[in-house]
């Protein structure tokens, strides 16, 4: 039987609360670790992630190292991402962060591919000053996709009105993302953050509906069933459950699929099937670095039918 | 029962299918009372026509729905006392429960005193729009020490901080000595910590929920709430009873 946890502690009264979304185990494909310069973060460490996650139902996230941000040797905030992981890469996939516009990224990519067994890229454009349209994002994507490796783009982390007066980092423009998705056809890529009913360069929406490796999150989209509109619009395959967690509270990605008029499949399909697709794993069960399997059993072996 | 006490019911009227749409939608949060304003079109610096406008849809809306939205009479400052003052009559003659300032006229400037004076007659709060924003705010868009400075100068207004003032962290400090001003939850990103500052500066009594819907939706607005750890009755101060109090709604 599914678990009967609330996901907060709200009252008992509402009764949805205590229902689970989905039987599958939710992914989250947009959280971090690490430290926030600008802040004290209560959830930054991996199992107080875990455990806030967890209060809204999510068992497993893709985790960046937020001091890449700012760290000038990335490799650096890599390498205590990969440390803080630990022993939980069965619930914690590591993003790494890379900047193709900084020096030999290639051998950092090498690092966090071979020696940290990353699970994934996030590129910071806006705090790392370039444009996804430029020649370096494209020979960073070639290798991505010889590699294998699916890619996070994350044009914003906070709110730009709310930034600290002295560290503006207006968000990365997106102008270029269709030529790029096309020419890398065979590249995973998600995007993180973007307010996706009113990004000009998302305005074709049937064009990116047509590319099977374009994703996007729900962690900014907002407004009243905004997500069921985007789900309509861009189709279900496209659309990721991300929270942007520690940053952001994820009880709002999963009351906003609350709100959105889903059905059942779509539901599991945004908060479970296609992070496993985007993550490369075909479908089947998350992978995790070490190469166990995440998920605890298949849709068949579990409680059929319960309401979710 | 939740009582959402900032949104924006811009549907028309007339379509009832619309508007009791958006009453299912925030009715499966359990928001169940909603105050809404500033009509279908969100003028940020109306004409008197725009004005009355505005409120007359809010009024359609009180009339059409009694009992489950209630309204804010929008007022421009920089019309005139003697406009604000009739219109504000007109409004809470009709029903309406409160004033709503945006970024027509910063709220320290002394346009918005006979309002606010008004108000204090009438014994009703005001919502007034604030953000503090990187790079500077909008001409004439109120910042919290705006806010604060206002709610000194009027010490028994019964003010409402819309926003937290954007940037939390500067909005929440801003008025917290000032104990005739109350925050909302509304609008912004959940952004983790809000809720946590202003309960531990400000208090559970002077915090009321609101959301800013459609703009924003009612999920990631309550999330704000749902997940900070307090105890039920605080719980239920923000989500209902302060709103019960400050606006004077009647609802057991």
């Amino acid at each position: 039987m599914l678990g009967t946890r609330r996901p907060a502690h709200v009252p008992r009264g509402r009764k949805w609360t205590i229902r689970k979304l989905t039987e599958e185990d939710m992914i989250d494909v947009n959280a971090s670790l690490g430290q926030w310069p600008f802040g004290d973060l209560r959830y930054n460490a991996p199992q107080h992630l875990l455990k806030w996650l967890g209060m809204a139902g999510i068992e497993q996230a893709c985790v960046g190292p937020l001091e890449a941000l700012l760290y000038k040797d990335i490799q650096q905030a890599n390498a205590r991402l990969h440390k803080a992981v630990g022993r939980l890469r069965d619930r914690l996939f590591p993003f790494c962060a890379i900047d193709p516009s900084g020096p030999d990224w290639r051998s950092d990519l090498e690092q966090c591919r071979g020696q940290w067994r990353t699970a994934g890229v996030r590129l910071f454009p806006s705090y790392h000053g370039y444009n996804i349209s430029d020649a370096c994002c494209a020979e960073l994507f070639e290798v991505l996709q010889d590699a294998r490796l699916p890619v996070q783009i994350a044009p914003v982390i906070c709110d730009p009105r709310m930034h600290h007066e002295r560290v503006r980092v207006p968000a990365a423009s997106l102008e270029g993302l269709l030529d790029l998705l096309a020419r890398f056809p065979r590249l995973n890529v998600a995007l993180l953050n973007v307010r996706v009913e009113t990004e000009p360069a998302l305005k074709d929406a049937a064009a990116f509906r047509a590319l099977p490796n374009f994703f996007f999150d729900i962690a900014w989209v907002d407004g009243v069933g905004q997500v069921g509109r985007l789900v309509d619009e861009f189709g279900d395959d496209h659309v990721l459950l991300g929270t942007n967690a520690p940053l952001m509270i994820p009880l709002s990605a999963v009351y906003k699929l609350r709100e959105a008029d889903l059905a059942q499949a779509q539901i599991d399909r945004i908060t479970h099937d296609n992070a496993l697709r985007f993550l490369g794993t075909g479908g089947q069960a998350a992978r995790s670095p070490s190469g166990s399997s995440t998920t605890r059993g298949t849709r068949s072996e579990r409680t059929p039918g319960t309401d979710t | 029962m939740i009582i959402d006490m900032h949104c924006h019911i811009m549907d028309d009227p007339a379509d009832r299918a619309e508007v009791d749409r958006l009453l299912e939608i925030a009715a499966r949060f359990d928001i169940r009372r909603l105050i809404t304003s500033m009509g279908k079109d969100l003028v940020t610096h109306p004409t008197p026509e725009q004005i009355r406008e505005a409120n007359d849809h809010v009024l359609s809306l009180v009339k059409g729905w009694p009992g489950r939205i209630f309204g804010y009479c929008y007022l421009n400052p920089r019309l005139g006392r003697a406009a604000c003052l009739d219109e504000l009559r007109r409004c809470t003659e009709a029903g309406l429960v409160a004033i709503k300032l945006w970024v027509a006229c910063a709220c320290n400037q002394p346009e918005v005193f006979p309002i606010v004076e008004r108000a204090i007659d009438l014994d009703i709060p005001i919502l007034q729009h604030t953000w503090r924003k990187t790079g500077g705010n909008d001409t004439d868009e109120s910042e919290p020490r705006q806010m604060a400075e206002l709610a000194r100068r009027y010490p028994q207004a019964k003010l409402i901080m819309a926003h937290g003032g954007g940037a939390w962290e500067y909005g929440v400090k801003a008025v917290r000595t000032c104990r005739n001003v109350v925050v909302d939850t509304s609008g912004a990103n959940p952004t983790q910590g809000f809720l946590e500052m202003a309960l531990r500066d400000l208090g559970p009594e002077r915090i009321v929920f609101g959301t800013d819907a459609p703009l924003r939706s009612f999920a990631s607005q309550l999330a704000k709430v749902d997940a900070v750890k307090m105890p039920a009755q605080v719980r239920r101060m923000i989500l209902q009873d302060n709103a019960v109090r400050l606006f004077r709604l009647p609802i057991q």
